[in-house]
């Protein structure tokens, strides 16, 4: 796919209560609606927030994924999870 | 014919209302009542809240430059502790006006039938303006938060339009314009809770001196370097900078470790 899809997947699951309460209870079934490859579909379902970061998602969904999932006290997780990543644009 | 009576400037870091490390934000919380007070104080009956989208509101279908809320408001739809929910008073009249009068002079406005607004106009509106619905909302988004931006000129440009409109207007709103954006933040990325008081103070020199142009000149990737990817909301402010005209004086300015952001908060003198 590209990191539109991605980035559309995200935005579904973070934006829409339906799709992110499917997404946390069956993540693959929901993630094969969005024509993603498999290490696009893994990298999601995974919380791979680094590796979304590095192929040019947009961390305003990194990050909306991971607060919506994993909820706001999780922050010092996801900087954790970022930390190896080079990743400076908007 | 209706004016601009004031303008503000602020932040909307929603982490001040979460506040997950407990920390003390009264000082932040008193800048919003500071702001409410003003409005109050200026008799305002409607105010233009340009906020940014953060990828809540707009998804990668439809990416806007510029919207405008022009119908039914509601919001915000992402829940703050502290921060009430629900239909706000809207003024469809003198949005709709806003937005011809900008479609005449060649600002290709998204109108917005009905929206539920984020925390980035949400925050204004519940925590200044007051809650007898006696001050109206018109929603102003400015993309800064998901790539394509609007440019930094055009959103000051786009403060003029929304000015000249207002002067059009056949009516006696007294309208404030609030720009809501944040400082030096970085959203989502590895240096996330950075927060650069250098930049900060960059910006809100400019503010007081009333220099627009000091910040439409900033490259974006100055700005990517110093202030973050939140800190592209400086558009939000150079909008409102752009219809009130006038030069500023700072509220109050917090690198509160609470949170992730430089929070500004500032109010601009009107300018004929």
């Amino acid at each position: 796919m590209s990191v539109h899809g991605i980035e559309l997947a995200l935005y579904d699951i973070t934006t829409k209560s339906s799709v992110r309460k499917r997404f946390v209870a069956e993540p693959t079934e929901v993630l094969e609606r969005y024509g993603l490859s498999r290490d696009e579909q893994e990298m999601i379902g995974g919380m791979n927030v680094s590796s979304m970061l590095d192929v040019g998602v947009s961390p305003m969904l990194t990050f909306g994924l991971w607060m919506c999932v994993r909820g706001p006290q999780d922050l010092p997780e996801y900087l954790n999870a970022i930390s190896g990543c080079a990743r400076e644009a908007v | 014919m209706a004016n601009v009576v004031g303008g503000f400037l602020m932040s909307h870091d929603p982490l001040v209302f979460i506040n997950p490390r407990k920390v003390d934000s009264s000082v932040v919380l008193a800048a919003y009542d500071t702001i409410l007070e003003r409005v109050r104080q200026l008799d305002a009956t409607t105010a233009v809240i340009i906020g940014a989208d953060h990828y809540i509101l707009f998804g990668p279908n439809c990416l806007p430059q510029m919207a405008i809320g022009i119908g039914d408001v509601q919001g915000p739809i992402d829940p703050l502790p502290g921060v009430e929910r629900g239909g706000i008073k809207g003024n469809p009249s003198l949005a709709q006006h806003i937005m011809r009068v900008g479609h005449e002079e060649g600002f290709d406005w998204a109108a917005a039938k009905s929206i539920n607004v984020d925390h980035s106009v949400g925050i204004p509106v519940r925590r200044s303006l007051p809650s007898d619905g006696s001050v109206a909302t018109i929603p102003v988004y400015l993309a800064a938060g998901v790539q394509p931006l609007i440019r930094t000129q055009r959103a000051y440009d786009l403060g003029g339009s929304i000015r000249r409109a207002i002067e059009a207007y056949p009516g006696d709103e007294r309208v404030v314009v609030i720009g809501s954006g944040g400082l030096s933040h970085w959203v989502g990325l590895p240096q996330m809770g950075r927060i650069n008081k250098a930049f900060d103070k960059l910006i809100l020199d400019a503010v007081e001196r009333g220099e627009p142009e000091a910040l439409i000149n900033l490259t974006d990737d100055y700005i990517l370097e110093h202030g973050g990817n939140g800190a592209m909301e400086i558009r939000q402010l150079l909008c409102a900078m752009g219809a009130v005209r006038g030069a500023g004086k700072v509220i109050a300015y917090e690198p509160w470790d609470g949170g992730v952001t430089g929070l500004g908060f500032a109010e601009l003198c009107v300018a004929s």
